[in-house]
């Protein structure tokens, strides 16, 4: 369908301006397929992204852990095939079951979601992807945040606060803090989109809980084929410090147009980080932020 | 689709049967069928649609919990019982039968009615599990070679759930047209926040998600499909839908997924997903879809009033050219190898509206036929995703028309959420040159939120980057349509907003195209 911006456009040829909604949310599809050939047994072979999923507790429920799972088909031609999954309680998965269209050879991979309540206890829960062939049981960790290993990454995974969300697709800002780089499945909850198109400034912020040493944040901004930085990206922006309860400014960027960008600083020692987003590169100059990183 | 459902009732004699069915006579409409809850299978109601003279496809969908991607059932074939009679109450049952609901089209059922009456009203109901569905209203097409002295249809398209109520719908199915057309963009493919975006209603979890597995697609559509004024709508009148673009993903073009996000690979399986769930939730006679590829492109005769041609716009085009959007100055668009309905299409087309003996020949499709110059200026500013993107394409349809001298085309379209009216010119740089005929866009039912009524063109004026555009409004709502012997009236009906229920309707405009008078005129 045809944009908001075209839409804005065609009414000022009309008439006069007038207020118009922000432009439709982009693709996210999740889905992944890799072509391969079928043993002609016509099993269908069930498949995960990772040999365990950790999953820590206490996290924002609007950024669940992820996993990719999927099902290979050794059937002699294509067919609508269903893979059931399964997890422990209380843990919960965003579906029952995997269903799809799936060529012979091929494996059809998709995304879930794994929400762990904030009354889960700490241990190895089971997931199960299970075809009338076989049975693939996945070992989910719920681990506390403290002793996530973040690999030196002291945003990973803390809470995250941001001055607006856009409500038009699924843009959480504990996104910014999920451990996932990549601006593949933007608008899936990937990444943070704010609601307030050309107005200035937008924030994130990132508690570290407690206080952390830091002099270096890594800001991925938007950045695929289709949403090039240069047009969707964030172009100008400060990076604060929390120290002893009073925000400072350590670095600035400006004009950046690249996908990410690393800020070093004099180390502080710090209670939260914050972005404070000053510019965007053109379209519909709103605030596209894929991952924080802080050490 | 044939079913094994022309035996009768299973263990049930019909007197059996209609004195069981004569317990649910009340108010057929659709406030009960929400209110249910537990076992009660038929939460997504009833529809009716592809009407031809002698028969038209009932259909359900079975699911106590529409929000599952089975429904809540078991993956089991399910036995289901249906009748259509001439009256509301079923004392004049015409036909009846049993067919199953199979898992592996999640429970949906399609059911060709036949043996009925030419141009007239029907009652029609299922039976599963001794819960009772609630009563579709549906009419046939007028017999062939019959002068029909008029019909009422309805258009619509662009619902996203998520941007609002569907008001619309509901002051539509209070018209009781003859036949719906809804014109694509039914559901969108996106995931929807907790709370539901305007409707401020929480949504589950597996919601967040976009639709691309068929789990993940089944469940959308039933969530649209537990909207009751949609429900209401579908239960009215029989429609006759086709797809655009969010029934798939936004923007998609042929083999071409949305550009650099989703591979050929990736994007087929999407494809097929997105068929085969259209295909389980819609009331269409057309084969169940087993694969990416999917003909839904038909033609239904209302004796000599009209002709109607359901396009596909979508499936055989080639892709956006000068990377979609807006462009100026896009040279390739104008290439004339390149498709919007693809070679096959296009020929049955022209071939139909060659061989038409209709006085009304329509187009029911997606997508903006008369040119839309965006930009205020000197500049010439076109979507390349409508068929100005597509010049060769619609300069061979309209020239196409012209030689064929085609009775009074009329083209309906959706997908841009803007009510428009235009004059389909033979050269639209040119406004001297011939008119052939006559648009008419609907605006969208909730996609976009509550839209600007203080914007817009107001019915007969001209606006002056493009001379042919007759009337324009940005609100949300749907178009009626009076067509007689002598002239087609579209009114244009919209709400005055769809981020709360319940809102009144009111004509923004009504426009006039009289029979061998290409052109609009405003009432």
């Amino acid at each position: 369908m045809m944009r908001k911006l075209a839409a804005a456009a065609l009414a000022v040829a009309l008439t006069t301006g007038a207020a118009w909604d922000p432009e439709e949310p982009p693709s996210s599809a999740s889905v992944k397929v890799r072509p391969g050939v079928s043993k002609g047994t016509g099993k269908l072979i069930p498949r995960a992204g990772a040999d365990r999923l950790v999953a820590p507790l206490g996290v924002d429920p609007a950024c669940p852990a992820k996993i990719e799972i999927g099902m290979r088909s050794d059937a002699k031609k294509a067919a609508y095939a269903t893979m059931n999954v399964e997890i422990d309680a209380p843990l919960t998965a965003s579906r029952t079951m995997l269903t799809s269209y799936l060529p012979a050879g091929y494996e059809v991979g998709a995304k879930l979601l794994v929400a762990v309540p904030p009354e889960a206890k700490e241990g190895t829960y089971g997931l199960s992807l299970r075809t009338p062939a076989q049975t693939l049981r996945v070992p989910v960790e719920v681990v506390a945040l403290d002793r996530l290993d973040n690999g030196g990454n002291l945003a990973l995974r803390r809470p995250v606060a941001a001055s607006s969300q856009h409500t038009n697709a699924n843009y959480p800002p504990c996104s910014v803090a999920d451990g996932d780089r990549s601006s593949n499945g933007w608008a899936g909850g990937n990444g943070w989109n704010d609601a307030t198109a050309r107005a200035w400034p937008d924030t994130v912020t990132i508690a570290l809980g407690g206080p952390k040493q830091v002099s270096r944040v890594d800001l991925y901004t938007l950045d695929t084929e289709r949403y090039p930085a240069s047009r969707y990206g964030v172009r100008d922006w400060d990076v604060q410090a929390q120290v002893s309860g009073q925000w400072q400014t350590v670095a600035q960027v400006r004009g950046n147009t690249a996908g990410n960008v690393r800020s070093d600083f004099a180390p502080v020692t710090a209670d939260a980080v914050r972005i404070v987003a000053l510019a965007s590169n053109g379209a519909n100059d709103y605030t596209r932020i894929i991952e924080v990183e802080v050490r | 689709m044939d079913h094994p459902s022309r035996r009768s009732f299973l263990g049930l004699g019909g007197a059996a049967f209609a004195l069981a069915f004569s317990t649910n006579l009340a108010d057929p409409w659709t406030a009960e069928a929400v209110a249910r809850g537990g076992d009660y299978p038929f939460t997504l109601g009833v529809a009716s649609g592809d009407p031809l003279p002698d028969r038209v496809v009932l259909w359900t969908r079975l699911a106590p919990k529409p929000l599952e991607p089975l429904g809540g059932l078991p993956y089991n074939k399910i036995s289901v019982d249906w009748e259509i009679a001439e009256d509301e109450a079923f004392a004049r049952r015409v036909r009846h039968g049993t067919t199953w609901a199979n898992p592996e089209y999640g429970h949906a059922v399609h059911v060709d009615a036949k043996g009925l009456r030419p141009g007239r009203e029907y009652f029609y109901r299922f039976r599963s599990g001794g819960e009772i569905s609630p009563v579709g209203r549906t009419k046939t097409a007028p017999a062939p070679g019959s002068s029909p002295e008029a019909l009422r249809l309805a258009f619509a398209s662009c619902a996203s759930w998520q941007d609002g109520y569907y008001t619309a719908y509901r002051h539509l199915a209070d018209e009781n047209p003859d036949v719906v057309f809804h014109l694509g963009d039914y559901i969108y493919e996106y995931g929807i926040v907790p709370m539901g975006g305007n409707r401020q209603t929480p949504v589950p979890e597996q919601f967040r998600v976009q639709c691309d597995t068929l789990d993940r697609f089944r469940i959308q559509y039933g969530l649209y499909k537990s909207d009751p004024d949609l429900q209401a709508a579908h239960q009215r009148a029989p429609w006759i839908v086709t797809w655009d673009d969010h029934e798939v993903l936004d923007n998609w073009a042929g083999p071409n997924g949305p550009g650099g996000e989703v591979t050929a690979e990736d994007f087929l399986v999407i494809r097929a997903n997105a068929f085969r769930a259209f295909w389980e939730n819609m009331p269409v006679r057309v084969p169940a879809v087993e694969s990416p590829d999917a003909r839904i492109y038909r033609r239904y005769t209302f004796g000599d009033l009209a002709e109607f041609n359901v396009l596909d716009t979508r499936q055989y085009r080639d892709d956006q050219v000068c990377g979609d959007g807006q462009q100026v100055d896009c040279a390739d668009r104008l290439d004339p190898a390149r498709q919007m309905l693809g070679a096959e299409q296009e020929r049955w087309l022209l071939d139909g509206l060659g061989a038409s003996r209709a006085k009304w020949n329509v187009l029911a499709q997606q997508i903006a036929m008369i040119q839309l110059d965006f930009d205020p200026g000197p500049a010439q500013r076109l979507s390349m995703d409508l068929w100005d993107g597509y010049k060769a394409a619609k300069d061979r349809l309209i020239t196409g028309m012209i030689d064929r001298e085609v009775s009074n085309p009329v083209v309906l379209t959706g997908d841009i959420h803007y009510n428009l009216a235009g004059e389909l010119k033979a050269n639209f740089d040119d406004p001297a040159s011939q008119t052939v005929g006559t648009e008419f866009v609907c605006t969208s039912v909730s996609s976009g939120g509550n839209g600007n009524p203080a914007t817009g063109l107001p019915p007969g004026g001209s606006d002056p980057v493009n001379p042919h555009l007759r009337f324009s409004s940005y609100q949300r709502g749907y178009v009626s349509c009076e067509v007689t012997r002598t002239q087609w009236r579209a009114d244009f009906k919209v709400v005055p907003y769809v981020d709360r229920p319940g809102a009144p309707v009111s004509t923004r405009a009504s426009l006039v195209t009289l029979d061998g008078v290409p052109g609009l005129q405003a009432l």
